[in-house]
C-alpha cells in the first residue's frame, strides 16, 4: 500500500483584489472584510488532484489522507477533502497557531505525520497562496530527515520511488528518490477535478480526527511567538503613487493614435 | 561580538554569474556597510572560477570558490552542504540568496537545519538602529511585510529585477578562497535523471524591454496570436496572467507574477488582465505601465500608468497598423 498525506491550508480567496485589501495597523494582520470567501490554497487541491492520478494509477493500494493546520474549528477544507473520496482527515486544531510561522507550522506538521505513521509520501503546494513563501515542504522534509521534490508538475511513484518534472526557471528537470519522500506541487500540474453532488453530499457526514498541540505531543512554548524565527515588525499595503491617465477617443483608431503617440513622446516604443 | 558581514550565494548560468548575483551583491554591499562588515560570496561549480573577477569587481570582498571534479553536476543536496559549509566560515549577519529555483529551495533547507525560518521573496532591506529588517511581499502581492530575525545567521532570498546591480568596477581587489568539503555520496538522495531548457523563441521574456501579457479577459487562447504579433514588431516579448495560463491558453513558461517570472521592462502592456495582486508583484517594476481592458474599474487600472477602457480586438488591431506603418 502506498500512503500518501496531502497538506492543505485555508486561505483568503486569492482572487480577491489589491484594492479590497486591507491591513489592521493595530494587530498587524489581515483586516476582516465582511463577506471575504474563504478557500483551499489552489496549489493545495492540485496536491489533491497529484494525489488521486497516483491512485487511479497505482497497481496497489492507495491511502490519501487530508492533513490540515488551523485555528478555527469551523473551516469547511475537509468537507471539501472528503468530497474526493480521501480515506482519512487529520486536523490540527489549536488557538496556539495562531501566530505560527513556516518554521513552527512545519514543526508541527512533521510530528503530526510522525503520530500518523507508516506515511511513504507527503505533498504540499509549492507555496501557500496567501503567504506566498514556499517552505513548508522543505521545513517538513528537514524534520523528517527524508528528501524533498520541489515544484512539481507531474508526480508519478513508482516501485517504491517517486518520479516528478521539477518545473525549473528556464526549463524542467526529472527527479527520482525512494520513498519516503516529500514532493511540492506546481499548478502547472492543472485544475483539481470537480467532485460530484453525491460525493460533496457524502462528505458533508465525513469528520476528520481532531488534534490538540497537546495531543502530538507539543506545548505552547514550542509553537507560539516566543517559539517564532522571525518577527513581523510591520505590514502594510504599498500606496500606488500615481493615477491612471485614461486615453478616451470616438473611434478604435483614435484610441489606438493618442496611445502610440503617447508613447513614442515616452520613448518606451520605437 | 555580533556578526555584521553578508554573504550571498552567486549562482552561475552559461559560464558567468546571473544577473541576479550582481542584484545580491547590491543590496549586500549596501547592507554590509551598513552594518559595518565585508561582503562575500560563495560560488559553486567547474564554471565558478570564470566568475570570480566580475563577482569582486561588483563589490564582493572574497569570494569562496567549491570546484571538485567529483561533483560537477549540480545536486542540491551537495549545494547545501557547501553553503553550510561557506556560512561556518563567514559567520554573516544576513545570507542572501537568489529568489530562483534552486534557491528557493536552498535558502528554507540551510535555514531548517539551523532551526531558523528565511525570508523568503524579499524585496529590499534597511539597517535601523544596527537592526537588520527586509521587506518581503505577502498575502499573493497585496500587501509587504518588513521582518527582523531572531537568530543569526539571517537567510533570504532577493526577488529578481527588485534591485540595482553595482556598476563594475575594474581592477578592484578582492580575495578568493577555495572551499575543501568532503561531499558523502550518501548526502545525495535525490536522482537527477534529465535536465533541459526551455527553448526560447524571440526575446527572452525576463530580458524584454517591452512585454505584452495577456489574461482571462483575451477569452481564449486565439487572443494571444495579436499579442504576439505586437510583440513581434515591437521587438519584445509575450507574457501570461496565471489563469490564463491555468487555462492552457499559453505555455507557464511566459507566466508573469509570484508563481511566475518577475519582468521590469520599460513597457508592460496589460491586456485583458484584471490586475490580481500575485500579478502585480511580478510586473510593478515596469517604467510604464499600459492597461487594456473592458471593465473601466478593473483593478489594473489602480497600477497603470496610462489606460485604455476598450475592447481589446478593436484596438489591437490599429495600434498594430500604426507601428508597422
Amino acid at each position: 500500500m502506498i500512503h500518501i498525506v496531502v497538506c492543505a491550508k485555508w486561505i483568503p480567496d486569492p482572487e480577491v483584489t489589491a484594492t479590497e485589501f486591507k491591513i489592521d495597523p493595530e494587530s498587524l494582520r489581515r483586516a476582516e472584510i465582511a463577506g471575504l470567501a474563504l478557500v483551499m490554497s489552489p496549489y493545495d487541491e492540485q496536491c489533491f488532484e497529484a494525489a488521486l492520478r497516483i491512485r487511479e494509477q497505482a497497481d496497489e493500494e492507495v491511502k490519501i489522507t487530508a492533513l490540515c493546520l488551523d485555528t478555527d474549528p469551523m473551516i469547511k477544507l475537509f468537507r471539501q477533502a472528503f468530497s474526493w473520496d480521501v480515506e482519512a482527515g487529520f486536523f490540527l486544531c489549536d488557538p496556539v497557531f495562531e501566530d505560527s510561522d513556516g518554521y513552527t507550522t512545519s514543526f508541527a506538521l512533521g510530528t503530526a505525520i510522525q503520530k500518523i505513521g507508516d506515511v511513504d509520501l507527503i505533498l504540499t503546494g509549492r507555496q501557500a497562496a496567501d503567504g506566498d513563501e514556499g517552505m513548508v515542504g522543505f521545513g517538513i522534509a528537514e524534520h523528517l530527515g527524508i528528501p524533498v521534490l520541489p515544484c512539481a508538475a507531474e508526480v508519478k511513484v513508482q516501485d517504491g520511488s517517486v518520479i516528478i518534472e521539477r518545473v525549473l526557471d528556464n526549463g524542467f528537470e526529472t527527479l527520482e528518490t525512494p520513498l519516503p519522500a516529500v514532493v511540492t506541487v506546481s499548478n502547472e500540474i492543472g485544475e483539481a477535478r470537480r467532485p460530484s453532488m453525491r460525493q460533496v453530499m457524502r462528505a458533508a457526514r465525513q469528520k476528520p480526527t481532531v488534534w490538540s498541540a497537546e495531543d502530538i505531543g507539543l506545548d505552547a512554548a514550542q509553537l507560539d511567538t516566543s517559539a517564532m524565527r522571525l518577527t513581523v515588525e510591520d505590514i502594510f499595503v504599498p500606496k500606488v503613487d500615481h493615477s491612471c491617465e485614461f486615453i478616451t477617443g470616438e473611434t478604435p483608431g483614435d484610441l489606438a493614435e493618442a496611445l502610440v503617440g503617447k508613447l513614442r513622446e515616452l520613448r518606451v516604443i520605437p | 561580538m555580533s556578526a555584521t558581514g553578508v554573504l550571498i550565494w552567486a549562482e552561475i548560468a552559461d559560464g558567468a554569474a546571473t544577473a541576479s548575483s550582481y542584484e545580491l551583491l547590491g543590496l549586500g554591499r549596501r547592507l554590509a556597510d551598513d552594518m559595518g562588515g565585508p561582503l562575500s560570496a560563495v560560488v559553486l561549480g567547474p564554471e565558478s572560477a570564470a566568475a570570480i573577477e566580475q563577482l569582486i569587481s561588483r563589490g564582493a570582498d572574497s569570494v569562496y570558490v567549491f570546484d571538485d571534479p567529483d561533483q560537477s553536476e549540480f545536486h542540491t543536496d551537495a549545494a547545501l552542504l557547501v553553503l553550510e559549509a561557506a556560512a561556518d566560515k563567514v559567520e554573516p549577519a544576513l545570507f542572501l540568496l537568489p529568489h530562483s529555483s534552486y534557491g528557493t529551495e536552498l535558502a528554507p533547507r540551510l535555514a531548517f537545519r539551523n532551526e531558523s525560518a528565511p525570508a523568503m521573496g524579499c524585496v529590499d532591506g534597511r539597517v535601523e538602529d544596527g537592526k537588520l529588517l527586509l521587506t518581503r511581499p505577502c498575502y499573493g502581492g497585496r500587501a509587504r511585510a518588513v521582518v527582523s530575525f531572531r537568530s543569526a545567521p539571517a537567510i533570504a532570498t532577493l526577488r529578481p529585477k527588485s534591485q540595482e546591480p553595482l556598476a563594475a568596477e575594474p581592477g578592484r581587489q578582492g580575495e578568493t578562497i577555495s572551499l575543501d568539503i568532503n561531499i558523502p555520496p550518501e548526502t545525495i538522495r535525490v536522482n537527477v535523471r534529465e535536465r533541459r531548457q526551455n527553448v526560447e523563441q524571440g526575446v527572452r521574456l525576463d530580458e524584454a524591454e517591452i512585454v505584452i501579457s495577456g489574461g482571462r479577459g483575451l477569452g481564449g487562447p486565439d487572443g494571444f496570436k495579436i499579442l504576439e504579433e505586437l510583440a513581434d514588431a515591437l521587438g519584445g516579448a509575450v507574457g501570461a496572467s496565471r489563469p490564463a495560463c491555468d487555462l492552457g491558453w499559453y505555455p507557464q513558461a511566459h507566466q508573469v507574477g509570484i508563481s511566475g517570472k518577475t519582468v521590469a521592462p520599460d513597457l508592460y502592456i496589460a491586456v485583458g488582465i484584471s490586475g490580481a495582486g500575485q500579478h502585480m508583484a511580478g510586473c510593478a517594476g515596469a517604467k510604464v505601465l499600459v492597461a487594456i481592458n473592458k471593465d473601466p474599474d478593473a483593478s489594473i487600472f489602480s497600477y497603470a500608468h496610462i489606460g485604455i477602457a476598450s475592447e481589446y480586438q478593436e484596438i489591437l488591431p490599429e495600434i498594430l497598423e500604426l507601428i508597422r506603418r
